[in-house]
């Protein structure tokens, strides 16, 4: 097994629930994300000598699972990624006030807020995926965490609460 | 808001984001490999798995070494010759001849048994060892012990028929024997084996 083999299968094998979770979020079910997973690795794989280490890895493979769930679910593909989804919860029962949080949010804002706090994508990595600017992606995840904190009350979060999480 | 809020906040989001879209699917990467057109390797398999497939590939070529004759001697069986049973030697057809030196207790002794007659005999089962008194009026026996002839390369069939000139071993035990003291005058006494209803001939040896 060849050197780049080995770090995209470490890629999957740590990193497979961030995919599914950002990804069923991204493409609507856990099944969709699944397939997109598994046709996004192929590619990689396929591809994997196209890779020239620019950029961490997982962005890159990112990118082509953006690009695969665009295609599984027919859309042109001309169309830029930043744009071309509308992340919500598959399962809105489990969080209501969160669902309706995140559609309050524009289409691309949704996909940043996926991208960084499910598929724990840094800043330099979001903007590689969305081929957007890091800039672009600081103020739009701002702009997201903004609108959230307001939507669910974390303006003035509870101090009880922020050192729970802190902990 | 400061940074360490910030930060907080960003805790906040992603632990129930990722919460809201758990999921306990299952990772598949020999799934990936194989549509990839990367074959399953072994060394991605447990070794319980290993074992099972090398069990199976032994038994598989087995069978069909067996069945094909890809193997040609697999499914065959050594042939030994077993010959006819010759007519049991006689004692004028015998000669006998011992190493006095061997006779060390507790150790064996061997007794070398030629068929001098000029067809072959046999010699199979077991011999009778006598110690006995030549010059007593009637031949005394002293001790008997069964002994055997051995004959380490194919004790099953030459011994059935022993060629003329064959000489055979015949191995015994003459240690665990009483009254040594008195062994000069002394002579062995092999009484051969029953053949079918026939008796082996007698031989008697003198110590010389």
């Amino acid at each position: 097994m060849d050197r780049q083999t080995r770090a995209i299968e470490d890629v999957y094998s740590r990193r497979y629930q961030s995919f599914r979770g950002a990804l069923a979020g991204i493409v609507g079910s856990y099944e969709l994300a699944h397939d997109v997973i598994q046709e996004s690795f192929v590619r990689a794989l396929a591809g994997r000598n196209g890779y020239r280490g620019e950029g961490p890895l997982e962005a890159w493979i990112w990118k082509i699972a953006l690009r695969t769930a665009l295609e599984l679910r027919g859309h042109a593909m001309e169309q830029p990624l930043a744009d071309a989804f509308e992340p919500e919860l598959p399962e809105p029962g489990r969080d209501e006030e969160l669902a309706a949080a995140l559609k309050e949010l524009p289409p691309r804002r949704r996909l940043v807020v996926f991208l960084r706090y499910v598929a724990d994508l840094d800043y330099r990595e979001i903007a590689r995926v969305c081929e957007i600017s890091e800039g672009t992606v600081a103020a739009t995840l701002a702009q997201a965490k903004a609108a959230l904190a307001t939507s669910l009350g974390y303006s003035n979060p509870d101090p009880q609460e922020l050192r729970e999480v802190a902990e | 808001m400061n940074r360490h809020e910030s930060d907080n906040l960003d805790r906040l989001l992603s632990n129930r984001l990722k919460k809201a879209l758990d999921d306990d699917g299952r990772a598949g990467w020999l799934d990936v490999r194989e549509r990839a057109g990367m074959s399953r390797t072994v060394w991605h398999w447990s070794r319980a798995r290993v074992v099972l497939v090398a069990v199976a590939l032994l038994l598989g070529v087995g069978a069909c070494a067996g069945s094909t004759g890809v193997i040609p001697w697999f499914n065959q069986k050594p042939s030994i010759e077993v010959p006819r049973l010759a007519p049991p030697c006689k004692a004028k057809n015998l000669s006998v001849s011992q190493d006095f030196g061997y006779f060390q207790p507790p150790g064996q002794s061997y007794a070398y048994l030629t068929n001098t007659g000029s067809r072959a005999c046999s010699l199979a089962g077991r011999f009778r060892v006598a110690l006995v008194d030549p010059e007593a009026s009637e031949p005394r026996l002293f001790l008997k012990h069964a002994s055997r002839v051995i004959d380490p390369l194919e004790p099953n069939s030459l011994l059935r028929s022993v060629p003329p000139r064959q000489e055979v071993v015949l191995e015994f035990f003459p240690g665990s024997w009483c009254e040594r003291g008195s062994l000069p005058k002394w002579a062995f006494q092999f009484v051969g084996p029953l053949v079918g209803s026939e008796r082996a001939g007698t031989v008697t040896v003198s110590p010389g």
